[in-house]
């Protein structure tokens, strides 16, 4: 077997490579959910684009199955849970992709019921002042307006944040090419001596 | 084409890992020290290969490969498809640690096959022959990793209709692209750089050494 005499060829293969990459997307399916209201608003996506018509799972504590929903033609999906809980959403396609977020029974509506030993967190979206049963009307009507309002503004960053986590970065395209280079020099150099000791 | 974690059985995981496991140590000991670089190139393309997304029906599929690599490679392969995998597994979060050996063997395998189908007839064609003879093992690649790929999502329970419709007709757009960019790949190479290809005579290695130890301890 020849050596490579032209390794500018493998070198401008590689610097293809990384070039293609720069322009190309993750495939990895991702799965977002947060509270709305009462009922949590969800999306399934891969970085390419949304999801289709995927099936939803919904499990609470002790891996019990509370419901399933399926993934409309944005992606999204409107669930509303039937108690206070942990609850983790797991998406699955036909082909073989999978995905799981948890929501935390504290991002939840106070409104729900309880489902057994729950630790009382404050919420994060909700004021410190919990609503007093003999409050007034108007008060009321404006804690629930600015509870939605916050929401509104802070759910999109969050699902911002979760696709950026999920983004597939040059440099990890670099650092597994550097990975690959590394193992096949060792390779190399093992077969090398092994060949060396037996002539 | 890559399997998530946590849908397919053990057992059926464990039996991809061990013949994957026997995969790799054939690839290994076929690999010459100076087909290190094509290996090296290749790996690093199926590294990024999976990163080129195709629309595809409602889902999009990316590039494989398997067919060219197969081709190139031989039973190498295996190797340059686990470390990929696991480098994809680690960097990119796409397939999974327990199922990388299911994933290698779905993915690696039909490469394995095409080279025994197609790398002696491409070392004697020419023209319009060598982009057929490519673009047939690119897409035959692709039906394979396919079949196995619904085999194994079978054995997680799925319906055998659902997969028909949902994962392999779904491939086809991509067995045709994959059948392209492996037939142009192959003429390509035939052309420039045909001492690329893994020959046949690769399987006589072995025999050779075996005999040369032989006759050393004749003497």
């Amino acid at each position: 077997m020849p050596l490579n005499r032209k390794p500018s060829r493998s070198v401008a293969t590689l610097a293809i490579a990384l070039l293609a990459a720069g322009v190309s997307h993750a495939h990895g399916l991702n799965l977002f959910a947060a509270p709305e209201g009462d009922a949590i608003k969800g999306s399934v996506y891969f970085a390419s684009g949304p999801a289709k018509n995927v099936a939803v799972k919904v499990f609470g504590p002790d891996d019990a199955l509370l419901g399933e929903t399926i993934s409309g033609e944005d992606g999204t999906f409107l669930w509303t849970p039937p108690q206070r809980c942990d609850l983790r959403f797991v998406a699955e396609t036909v082909d073989g992709h999978r995905a799981e977020f948890v929501v935390s029974a504290s991002e939840l509506s106070e409104d729900l019921p309880a489902a057994g030993p729950v630790v009382a967190e404050p919420a994060p979206a909700a004021p410190q002042a919990p609503l007093r049963a003999d409050a007034a009307p108007q008060e009321v009507n404006l804690q629930q307006l600015i509870e939605s309002a916050v929401s509104r503004e802070v759910q999109p960053l969050r699902a911002q944040i979760d696709a950026l986590e999920h983004a597939t970065r040059l440099r990890d395209v670099l650092g597994g090419i550097g990975y690959i280079v590394g193992v096949a020099g060792l390779l190399a150099w093992f077969k090398g001596h092994a060949a060396g000791k037996r002539t | 084409m890559h399997i998530a974690e946590g849908i397919i059985p053990g057992p059926v995981l464990g039996a991809g890992a061990l013949l994957a496991a026997a995969g790799v140590a054939a690839g290994l000991r076929k690999l010459d020290e100076d087909r290190m670089a094509p290996v090296a190139v290749l790996s690093s393309t199926l590294f990024v290969a999976s990163l080129i997304h195709v629309p595809v029906g409602p889902a999009a599929a990316h590039l494989v490969l398997n067919g060219l690599a197969g081709l190139i490679l031989g039973w190498a392969v295996f190797p340059s498809f686990l470390v990929a995998l696991l480098l994809q597994a680690v960097f990119f979060g796409y397939g999974g640690l327990t199922t990388l050996g299911l994933n290698t063997l779905n993915m690696a395998l039909p490469g394995v096959v095409c080279y025994y189908l197609f790398n002696h007839p491409l070392m004697g064609s020419s023209g319009r022959k060598t982009f057929v003879l490519g673009f047939a093992a690119g897409a035959m690649s692709i039906a394979l990793s396919c079949a196995m790929l619904c085999a194994s999502l079978l054995t997680a329970g799925r319906e055998l209709l659902v997969l028909a419709q949902g994962v392999f007709l779904a491939h086809i757009p991509l067995m045709i692209l994959e059948g392209l960019v492996t037939g142009s790949a192959v003429v390509f190479l035939r052309r420039v750089r045909p001492e690329v290809f893994a020959h046949s005579t690769d399987a006589a290695k072995p025999l050779e050494l075996d005999t040369r130890d032989a006759f050393e301890q004749k003497a």
